[in-house]
């Protein structure tokens, strides 16, 4: 499985890989990007598209918010699971992600076991 | 914002520490201060919209290297970007949960800045308005401060807790 993980901190970024290493054939199939932009760059330049993009909310440059709202409006990257982990924990948070095309919404902090089962799960239902 | 609101943020503290990092914070009013000459280390979020202000996790450079050490795992003796960086992840996760607490309490939304950090004592310089409550807590990894400052309160929710 290739997965695109996009959060501006790397401890984050690092934690993410350590959860999700048992998707991953290799090292590589884990891409990083800092914030939005960054990614729409990498989604753009190939190449392929990730199975699986899991995007942080605050980040400085594009939050992650837009840049889900700018994947759904691009029909290359639309239909894209994006899950979104996020600190932002007010029902009003989850409820603009998912109506912005989020596809689950997992609140920091998470344990590894909860957001490997978030994925089995939504790859299950795919 | 009334003290009940403030605590909110206090509590989110206590719990996450617990639950994140396995550290139990006791509140001890009479720890004794960071030493003049120890490097304070400051991760802090902005708060805007029903209350305005920041929360900010104060810290000694040993300590910080302590909680980024428990947070990933990886040992780490200075203070250096990750350490940094996982200073700010955690203030950020903490703030972010405690707007949750404060939704169930029925405050109306509050948003969050990007969180920060700030070497040094620099919030001695931001003390001239607003409320702010600082609390000093003991742990196994040294004293932790969490202070809420608290510029203006807009409306708690008229429907009342949800």
């Amino acid at each position: 499985m290739k997965l695109l993980v996009i959060d501006d901190s790397r401890t984050m970024r690092m934690l993410i890989r350590d959860a999700i290493k048992g998707f991953l054939s290799s090292p590589a199939d884990m891409s990083e990007a800092k914030e939005g932009e960054e990614a729409l760059r990498m989604l753009a330049s190939g190449p392929g598209l990730p199975d699986l993009i899991l995007a942080d909310w605050k980040m400085s440059g594009m939050d992650g918010l837009a840049f889900l709202k700018k994947v759904r409006s691009q029909e290359s990257t639309k239909t894209l699971p994006v899950i979104m982990i996020s600190s932002q924990s007010q029902s009003t948070d989850k409820a603009e992600a998912m109506a912005a095309g989020a596809t689950d919404y997992i609140l920091k902090p998470f344990e590894a076991k909860m957001l490997q089962e978030r994925i089995e799960a939504l790859f299950k239902k795919t | 914002m009334p003290d009940p609101y403030i605590d909110a943020f206090f509590a989110e503290a206590v719990d996450t520490f617990r639950s994140m990092l396995q550290v139990q914070l006791n509140e001890d009013p009479a720890a004794p201060k960071i030493p003049e000459d120890a490097l304070e280390v400051s991760a802090f979020v902005g708060l805007s919209g029903a209350a305005n202000g920041s929360l900010m996790l104060i810290v000694t450079e040993d300590v910080a290297c302590r909680l980024y050490a428990r947070f990933t795992k990886q040992a780490r003796t200075e203070l250096d970007e990750m350490v940094m960086d996982g200073l700010v992840e955690l203030v950020n996760i903490i703030g972010g949960n405690a707007l949750g607490r404060l939704e169930k309490a029925g405050v109306e939304r509050i948003v969050m800045s990007c969180p920060d950090i700030a070497l040094g004592r620099p919030r001695e310089n931001a003390r001239d308005a607003g409320k702010i409550v600082q609390r000093v807590y003991q742990s196994e990894l040294g004293p932790v401060t969490v202070e809420v400052k608290v510029l203006a309160l807009s409306l708690v929710n008229k429907e009342g807790p949800r």
